[in-house]
């Protein structure tokens, strides 16, 4: 459900996904963020998740309330928190990257009982307008607002 | 005409003729006498009189015993009062002589209170009366002679009639505006019993009617305190309610940023984890919540339990002092921005900013190791237990 605008630039635990196309029901793109080197391909949104999961224990923000866990004994390599993580990428150079099909903003707040929480917004082309969609408590909650602004049924 | 006081001191006087404690110079004589002027509308037996003096303890001769002491009595209160005329000996009893009249001040207490009671009585007679029984009540009855049992139940008794009445008159000195005399009143009920909450509040809220704020401060922290060691009170919901009146209040006055630096930094000790009450833990536990969405960061909070029975008395006794110990260790372990609070005798409870579950637990472990491994053989065991900061307020879900 679309509410009230946000025009605030990406934050540091700000997430951009350019989607290119969609596919059996898959999302073809890649993700941006200001903490990255460079921009992460997926093709599909669970392996952005996993990806950008990993990505935030490698920096060590947002801070993840639990460690991962295996199986076996491998040790997951997990930064402790770092409150002002280095910027790796300029702001004005994400902000004008748009995916093929549809762009979108994800606020990633907390991570909290191995999950994701924050907010979900659409980005409309070109004009860079962010449109705030929803909350989320969970990461299977954010994959159904991403399936809805992707059309995927 | 003899007059007897007996609440908080022992004296009877007669004029200017006045037997002390230290002119009797026995304890045994002054529960003695203290026995016959409270149970003076019937004669004592000896039976009575023994069990009265001796409860338990074995005595071979309580006759003879009895005897004796009675001789020493008299003699000490005709070197007194230039007369023995105070005891009749009867066939096998001893009492009052009923032909010297005595004012009894506990008697006196009491009477006052029930007259202030009374269905017929107008407030301003019952608060006069009232008054006129806080006035009586100098302490404790029988204080040097609180180790038999009789004494210890009367004592009990006039202590709580008082501190009922002191309760009242508080009530009505508010009504009247008479913020003064409540301070006095509640600060010498407070000489009486240190440990009682209602007093407390009361003396608390006598002095912020009087605006007397910084002193309604440093009285309220001293309340908590006493309360936290006396009782174990950790969290006292009147208290606290008074915090937040006060703290209203102080915000009113005008201040320099300087003198709220200043009173902001006024810590004693710097060192180590930051040890606070309840009611503070929870104020930061609320801010935590809050900041922890913005700052993209993992937060717990940890509870150390002891986790053997606490039941009789000596269980309590080493509960209290292996909580000690563990918190000195908290506060040595901890990062000096971590919070951390007692909630009782058996429980700690610490905040831990910037810590994953796991780095949680491991942190709890080691305080808990470091305990083990200073004071082996307490048999003290802990039992450790972690959950994430709530969110302070639920998502909206869309």
């Amino acid at each position: 459900m679309m509410s009230e605008k946000s025009s605030n630039p990406l934050p540091r635990n700000g997430l951009r996904l350019c989607i290119h196309k969609v596919e059996n029901k898959e999302a073809y793109g890649e993700v941006h963020s200001l903490l990255f080197k460079e921009p992460l391909h997926f093709q599909s949104f669970a392996e952005m998740l996993l990806m950008v999961d990993g990505m935030f224990d490698q920096i060590g923000y947002p801070q993840a309330f639990e460690e991962k866990r295996t199986f076996t004994d491998a040790l997951v390599h997990t930064r402790p928190y770092d409150g002002s993580p280095d910027i790796m990428q300029d702001v004005k150079k994400i902000e004008s990257c748009f995916g093929k099909r549809n762009t979108i903003e994800i606020r990633v707040e907390t991570r909290r009982k191995a999950n994701w929480q924050g907010t979900v917004y659409a980005i409309t082309n070109r004009e860079n307008k962010k449109q705030h969609v929803a909350h989320f408590c969970s990461e299977m909650e954010l994959l159904r607002e991403l399936m809805c602004i992707c059309e995927i049924e | 005409m003899l007059t007897a006081y007996f609440l908080g001191k022992f004296q009877i006087v007669d004029g200017e003729k006045v037997l002390t404690e230290q002119s009797i110079r026995s304890e045994m004589l002054m529960k003695l006498i203290l026995y016959f002027i409270i149970h003076r509308d019937h004669a004592l037996t000896i039976q009575e009189l023994s069990a009265a003096l001796w409860e338990e303890d074995e005595i071979d001769n309580p006759t003879g015993a009895l005897k004796n002491l009675m001789y020493r009595l008299r003699t000490t209160m005709k070197e007194i009062f230039g007369t023995d005329a105070f005891f009749v000996t009867g066939r096998g009893t001893y009492s009052w002589n009923s032909e010297i009249e005595i004012d009894v001040d506990v008697e006196l207490f009491e009477d006052c209170v029930k007259k202030a009671t009374q269905s017929d009585c107008s407030r301003a007679q019952k608060k006069r009366r009232l008054l006129e029984a806080i006035d009586l009540y100098k302490g404790e009855f029988g204080v040097k002679c609180k180790d038999v049992y009789w004494v210890m139940t009367q004592a009990t008794y006039y202590h709580s009639l008082y501190l009922s009445v002191v309760l009242q008159l508080a009530e009505m000195l508010i009504e009247d505006e008479e913020y003064h005399q409540l301070e006095e009143m509640c600060g010498d009920a407070l000489q009486y019993d240190v440990a009682d909450e209602n007093l407390h509040c009361y003396f608390v809220k006598a002095l912020i009617l009087q605006n007397k704020l910084e002193l309604a401060r440093v009285h309220l922290e001293e309340a908590e305190h006493i309360l936290q060691e006396t009782l174990g009170i950790r969290n006292s919901r009147p208290l606290e309610k008074l915090r937040k009146e006060l703290m209203k209040l102080m915000k009113n006055d005008l201040l320099s940023i300087k003198e709220v630096l200043h009173e902001a930094t006024q810590e004693e000790d710097y060192s180590g984890a930051f040890q606070c009450s309840f009611g503070v833990f929870k104020e930061i536990y609320r801010l935590e919540s809050r900041k922890i969405d913005r700052l993209g960061m993992a937060e717990h909070i940890g509870l150390i339990t002891i986790n053997n029975p606490v039941k009789e008395q000596t269980q309590h006794f080493f509960a209290r002092q292996a909580m000690d110990r563990l918190e000195l260790i908290t506060k040595n372990s901890l990062r000096s921005g971590d919070a951390y609070t007692r909630l009782n005798d058996i429980q700690l409870l610490t905040l831990l900013p910037g810590c994953s579950y796991e780095s949680a637990k491991r942190v709890l472990e080691r305080i808990c190791n470091l305990f083990y491994e200073k004071y082996t053989n307490t048999g003290i065991e802990f039992k450790t237990d972690i959950r994430e900061i709530e969110e302070y307020h639920p998502k909206k879900k869309e």
